[in-house]
């Protein structure tokens, strides 16, 4: 066993690596063109010693490109889950469920905002208060402007996905406040909404989710169609 | 960062100049031709950037592959090759591609120093 033996099987366990879990006939093609690579390049090289760092240097060099393809690949091979021709609308679902979310959330937050600023309904801290006050009609102006908000982030997506990140994760800030204090006990759902830092933090955390999901690299690379 | 359709980044103009002068070629045998092309035959493009580069070339149409007999690669005690060629649709690529960096070094002289 030589250098360039021992470097060809890091590269075959590299490779086994990054196409773990992808479909079979995606990772074999792979797998199956660096195994003939590497023969190649070992029967064609003279020095053992050399042909093991060139082959070591090719697998480092490669090492982004391999992770991005794997990615690329993953998404794909999700997309093809639900084939598109035979069940178009659960195939747009799944590749759009989070704005499917964020959309049915954003008109939760209107709805809920106009009813709490005419009932006096309160979504966030409980429903206790039932009258109508200055703060409820308030509170629920605000709630609903932030569904309101949230929609036009949606709406905004394509222009720019930064500002739309941003008008989302403000206009998520009341149903996030809400499913925190379905989830803590009642003595501590005041938390929620009294130190302002709590508040800064979980607008910080909504953006950053946001930021993450509209920044996501684009799944299939665009076709060519020659000069333009 | 996104490019845009229709361009061809260097690599891959490399994959189809080195593709059309070799015809039919293999994954290290067209990695061997570039390196040597550029006067570099001992650095020779990764395999990640390469393989990816020969897959995004083939799902765009402007090469075609498929495996060799492997009663070839049998007979030759070697692993079976993927034999890549160079599409018309590669060829006009290429051909719009150097037309239009012609363009542009025409354009140059006149619009002067940037």
């Amino acid at each position: 066993v030589t250098a360039a033996d021992r470097a060809a099987g890091l590269v075959a366990w590299w490779v086994e690596a990054y196409t773990r879990h992808l479909p079979d006939e995606v990772a074999g093609r792979r797998r199956a063109e660096v195994d003939s690579d590497l023969w190649e390049q070992r029967a064609a090289g003279r020095r053992a010693w050399l042909v093991a760092f060139s082959i070591l240097r090719r697998m480092a060099a490669g090492m982004p490109a391999d992770l991005h393809w794997r990615h690329g690949q993953l998404a794909a091979a999700r997309g093809r889950l639900l084939e598109p021709r035979a069940r178009p609308v659960l195939a747009a679902l799944a590749r759009n469920w989070w704005l499917v979310a964020a959309a049915l959330v954003g008109t939760a937050e209107v709805v809920a905002g106009i009813r709490m600023a005419l009932a006096g309904d309160n979504p966030v801290i409980g429903t206790g208060a039932t009258a109508r006050t200055g703060t409820t009609t308030g509170s629920g102006i605000l709630i609903a402007a932030a569904g309101l908000l949230l929609l036009a982030g949606i709406a905004w997506r394509r222009r720019s996905p930064t500002v739309a990140g941003t008008l989302i994760a403000a206009g998520a800030f009341p149903a996030m406040l809400l499913l925190l204090s379905a989830a803590l006990p009642a003595a501590y759902r005041i938390l929620l909404v009294k130190p302002p830092l709590g508040g800064a933090g979980l607008l910080l955390l909504g953006l950053l989710l946001v930021y993450v999901r509209l920044r996501r690299p684009v799944r299939r690379p665009p076709p060519y169609r020659g000069r333009r | 960062m996104r490019r845009r359709p229709g361009t061809l980044v260097p690599l891959e103009v490399d994959i189809l100049d080195a593709g059309l002068a070799l015809r039919r070629f293999h994954g290290f045998q067209l990695a061997k031709t570039i390196a040597g092309h550029h006067g570099r035959p001992g650095t020779l493009t990764a395999h990640g950037t390469l393989y990816k580069a020969l897959q995004r070339l083939e799902d765009a149409g402007l090469l075609a592959s498929r495996w060799e007999d492997p009663d070839l690669a049998a007979a030759g005690g070697r692993p079976r090759r993927r034999l890549y060629e160079v599409t018309g649709a590669g060829e006009h690529a290429l051909a719009a591609w150097r037309a239009q960096q012609h363009d542009r070094a025409q354009l140059r002289p006149r619009l002067g120093p940037t």
